[in-house]
Parts: structure tokens; C-alpha cells; sequence
């Protein structure tokens, strides 16, 4: 079975292989050389050798919680609106999907130069009202949050059409009823959607994490992955690519992509415990 | 629902597919003006003269981009790497999930479990032990090594497999009493029937292969085997600010994943929905 064969080889032999290379040293040109624990405890308690350890690790944070609620939130409002029988339902979805299916890198293009402080079209539209230009992308204050809003841009078409799929499956006969009973808008929305919608906002929550989780694309290309200015866009993953590729260190790489699975597997957990999933 | 509202919603779904949308056009015309009227005036819906006021649309720049890196031949690279990955994972995948469905075989139901717990993992757990088996296969810094790694997909497997399930068994009874062997009872009966699933996958599986960039960044160093994504990513550290070229790069990768998306969008809402979205 060819499956099997691609299974054992590019699946299951690099997991193993990942885990025994994190308890060496090796540079993936001579023999890898046995270290123990090293590589884990030069990564969490060394901060003279591994000083962006930590700090990576906040900046993803920062990422994720300016990137995941605004994210969701847009996409409710995008559903909820398409799905009030309007018509050019089909329209619409078609020009919020355009970005998803776009390439990240072309959309780090677009970008850059929708940001560029001196020609870009978001300063000029600021001018427009009179505020003051920002160097969005090489300022410490506005590079994470811009990047951010860049994802949130492209990811709100997918959002969106999980929800919809969720709001056409709450039936109809409930608003009904609601209305009989003389609730408005707004009490039908808090009290039947958004209910009814949790498996559906849980499913995102979880998926929207972990995608944040592992950016890089973008900001490699946008910061020729140096995570600048001063670091201020250094996420988890690109410290795990310059290990790995621009100082070679392949064992150290390969720990730190076993301690981002084990963040990803508690995030996943705790979600799981503490965020309400079920319809009551 | 009140005329108030209902233009309320209008003009804030207007104004979204405003923004999502706008950007693009802008960029398309951008990448067709004169080098200088970009960085001299904003963004315009047409490639206008700042001047004349008439449409004055050229190919400098894509002319121009092609003599800083090979794009005609990124092009054809990626065109190779996405059409034979998604040839090898509609297949290949089809046939395991076939298996998976209808064969009985030893440790079968351990053997799913494994793969779908193999799921969890993320990719950079093995980015590094594959970029070192397939250099050791001797597909490092080649088109085969793009493709051989992601050739299947265990999730692809169990879409499908989810699918062959529901179909019903009798057809392919009556085709074994007619003495159709096993192969040609899932080409020609699976396979066209699963039509609905394989198209989800296959156009997943190609968007997937075209936009992905972190794959071919740690494998690929000449720029013959460049990808379109990452021979932009290189333009743009390579070239910074000159945005005459980066557009017309990023034009050139945007484009025919549109039209596809154009032709196929029925598959791609009906693949989200499925959750068939990776990344």
C-alpha cells in the first residue's frame, strides 16, 4: 500500500526522528551527538545564549490575541449580515473569499505597500482627515498590530462561511417562536445565534489558534526574517527557522518544535475544559 | 426587517467587499502604470496618465521583473509542482481511503488511528527530519522534492474515506458477480462517484501546493527551481521598495489562482464547510 510506505517514511520516521534529534547536537552535516536534556534547558532557562526565547514566545501571544478576536468577531458580523436575506448573497461571499485563496506572500506584497509611509494608500487616506502619517511596518509600537490586521484581513472570508454553515443550521421555527414571545433583535441574537452558534465559534477558536500559533510566512518576507523592527515581530516559529537555518543548529530547532506541540496540545486542552462547547 | 436596517446591512456589506476587494484591483492597475506615476501619485481603479487622464496601460514592469528573476519559469515550476501533487494525492489517496472503506486487513482500525493522531503534530515538528530524508533521497533542491512529501494527505484520505463509506455496497457486489476485479471496481465505479469529494480535495490540495512558501524555503536554493511565492518572497528582500516590480510579481502569482477559484468556487465553499482547509 503506497499509503503506508508515505506514512512510515514522511510522517511517522520525521516525528521519531525530530524527538531523538532534540536531545542532540547536530548541525545536519556531521553525526549528531548525544546532549540529553541540554537543548531544552539552554532554551527555557538560558537567557543569556537563547535571549529571545521568552520574548518570541510573548510576541505570539501579543499576535494571537490581536489577531484571533478581532478575527472571529469580523466574521460573525460578515455572516450574520449575509445570512439576513439580502440579496447578492453569492456576490459578497465571492469578494470576502478573494483574499483567503491568495497567497500569503502576495499578500505581504499588496501590503507593504498599502503600509508604506510615504506612497501607501492608507496614509494618504489618514491625510484625508487630517491625522498624521505612521511608519506602520518599522515602528515597535504599530509592526505587530499591523501585521495582524493584515491576517485578519485575509482570514475573514473563512470565518465567515463556518459560521454561516452554523447559522443556516438553527431553525428557523425557534425565531418564530421568540418573536411570539416579543423578543427583539438584539434579545434573539444573545439568547438563541450565539448559543447555538458555540460549536461552530469553538471549532474556529481552536483552529484560529493554533494557524496564529505558527505564523510566519508573512512576517518572514516582510521583516527578511530578521522579526524586526527590534525584534518586535519575532515570533515563535521564525527563532525556530534561524536555529535551524541560519545558525544550523538542527537538535535546538527540533526542541523547540516539540515544546511549541506541547503548548499547542495544553492551549488545545484548556480550551477544551474551560470554554463552554455545549448547547444548553 | 425594517428599510433602515436592511441599508444599514447593504452599505456595511458593501463597504467589506470594498476592502477585500479593492486592494487587488488597485494592485492590477498599479502594476500596469508607468514606474514613475506609482510612486508619484495614489492608488487608481484604471491605469490612468496622471497627465492626460487616459488610459495608458503597459507591460514594463512585468518585462522588467522577468530580467530580476526567472518568472515564465517559476511559473511553469509551480504550474508542475501543484497539477502533479494534486494528480498523485487525488489517486493515491482515493486508493487508501478505498482500502480503509471496504478491505479488511490486519491491525486496519489501529493503523487509521495512528494516522488521524498524526494529525495533531505540527508541520515544523518534521520540517527538519524531512528536509534531511529527502536530501537523502537525493530530491534536495529539486521540483520531486516539493512534490514526493506532500504527495499524499492523511486527512485527504479520511475525507474520502468518509465519503466511499456512504456509498451504497451493492454496486460493487454486483460488479465482483459480473467478475470485475478490485482495481476496476474503484476506477470505475468509486471514482467517478466520488466525484463530489475528489473535487474538493483536488482543488484544496492545488492551492495548497501554489501558495505553500515554507516548503520550498528550506528545500529550494537555485532560482531555476524557484516557486512563484518564493521567488517573490526573494524579490522583496532582494528589491525592498520598488514596488513597480513587486506588484507585477505578486500579480503574476494572484492571477490564476483567481480564475481557478472563479471557475471552482462552488467546491471551494462546499471544502471549507468540510473543513478541508490545512494552515
Amino acid at each position: 500500500m503506497p499509503l503506508l510506505i508515505y506514512f512510515t517514511i514522511f510522517v511517522l520516521l520525521p516525528i521519531i526522528i525530530s524527538f531523538y534529534y532534540s536531545f542532540t547536537d547536530w548541525n545536519m552535516r556531521s553525526a549528531p551527538h548525544w546532549t540529553g536534556l541540554k537543548n531544552y534547558a539552554e532554551l527555557l532557562f538560558n537567557a543569556q545564549k537563547q535571549p529571545y526565547f521568552w520574548p518570541s514566545l510573548l510576541v505570539t501571544v501579543k499576535y494571537i490575541v490581536l489577531r484571533v478576536p478581532a478575527g472571529l468577531v469580523l466574521s460573525l458580523i460578515l455572516a450574520l449580515f449575509l445570512n439576513s436575506r439580502i440579496k447578492g448573497e453569492n456576490f459578497f461571499k465571492l469578494c470576502y473569499f478573494i483574499p483567503m485563496i491568495t497567497s500569503a506572500i502576495a499578500v505581504a506584497v499588496l501590503w507593504k505597500w498599502l503600509y508604506d509611509p510615504i506612497i501607501g494608500f492608507i496614509n494618504q487616506f489618514l491625510a484625508g482627515f487630517s491625522l498624521p502619517p505612521k511608519n506602520w511596518l518599522n515602528d515597535t509600537s504599530t509592526a505587530l498590530p499591523s501585521i495582524a490586521a493584515m491576517s485578519v484581513w485575509q482570514g475573514a472570508g473563512y470565518g465567515m462561511i463556518i459560521f454561516l454553515a452554523g447559522l443556516k443550521g438553527i431553525p428557523e421555527e425557534l425565531y418564530e417562536a421568540a418573536r411570539i414571545d416579543g423578543a427583539n433583535a438584539w434579545q434573539q441574537f444573545w439568547n438563541i445565534t450565539l448559543p447555538l452558534l458555540r460549536p461552530v465559534t469553538f471549532f474556529l477558536l481552536i483552529t484560529t489558534v493554533i494557524g496564529s500559533f505558527q505564523v510566519f510566512d508573512q512576517i518572514y518576507v516582510l521583516t527578511s526574517g530578521l522579526g524586526g523592527p527590534e525584534h518586535s515581530t519575532f515570533v515563535y516559529i521564525l527563532n525556530l527557522y534561524n536555529q535551524a537555518f541560519r545558525y544550523y543548529r538542527m537538535g535546538l530547532a527540533c526542541a523547540m518544535s516539540y515544546i511549541l506541540f506541547v503548548i499547542i496540545l495544553v492551549i488545545t486542552w484548556i480550551q477544551f475544559k474551560y470554554v463552554p462547547q455545549e448547547i444548553e | 426587517m425594517d428599510k433602515i436596517s436592511k441599508l444599514f446591512i447593504y452599505l456595511v456589506l458593501i463597504s467589506f467587499a470594498a476592502i477585500m476587494v479593492l486592494p487587488f484591483i488597485w494592485m492590477l492597475s498599479a502594476s500596469l502604470r508607468q514606474p514613475q506615476d506609482i510612486y508619484t501619485s495614489g492608488v487608481k481603479l484604471l491605469p490612468l496618465d496622471p497627465n492626460t487622464g487616459k488610459i495608458s496601460a503597459t507591460l514594463n514592469n512585468y518585462r522588467e521583473v522577468t530580467t530580476q528573476l526567472p518568472f515564465g519559469r517559476m511559473f511553469l515550476n509551480s504550474l508542475f509542482v501543484a497539477v502533479v501533487a494534486t494528480a498523485c494525492n487525488l489517486f493515491f489517496n482515493a486508493l487508501a481511503a478505498y482500502a480503509f472503506a471496504r478491505i479488511n486487513f490486519p491491525f486496519k482500525e489501529k493503523i487509521f488511528s495512528l494516522m488521524l493522531a498524526s494529525l495533531m503534530i505540527p508541520f515544523y515538528v518534521i520540517m527538519i527530519p524531512l528536509v534531511f530524508i529527502t536530501k537523502n533521497l537525493g530530491m534536495y533542491d529539486s521540483l520531486w522534492g516539493l512534490i514526493i512529501p506532500v504527495s499524499m494527505s492523511v486527512y485527504n484520505v479520511f475525507l474520502i474515506r468518509q465519503f466511499i463509506v456512504g456509498i451504497p455496497i451493492e454496486l460493487e457486489e454486483a460488479a465482483t458477480l459480473d467478475g470485475c476485479s478490485r482495481f476496476r471496481i474503484f476506477w470505475s465505479i468509486i471514482m467517478p462517484l466520488s466525484k463530489p469529494v475528489l473535487a474538493v480535495v483536488g482543488i484544496f490540495t492545488f492551492m495548497f501546493n501554489w501558495n505553500n512558501f515554507t516548503w520550498p524555503l528550506v528545500l529550494i536554493i537555485s532560482r531555476n527551481n524557484f516557486t512563484l511565492p518564493l521567488g517573490l518572497g526573494a524579490l522583496m528582500t532582494q528589491s525592498g521598495s520598488k514596488y513597480h516590480l513587486l506588484l507585477a510579481g505578486a500579480t503574476i502569482t494572484i492571477i490564476p489562482m483567481v480564475i481557478i477559484f472563479l471557475i471552482m468556487q462552488k467546491y471551494i465553499i462546499k471544502g471549507i464547510t468540510m473543513g478541508a482547509v490545512k494552515g
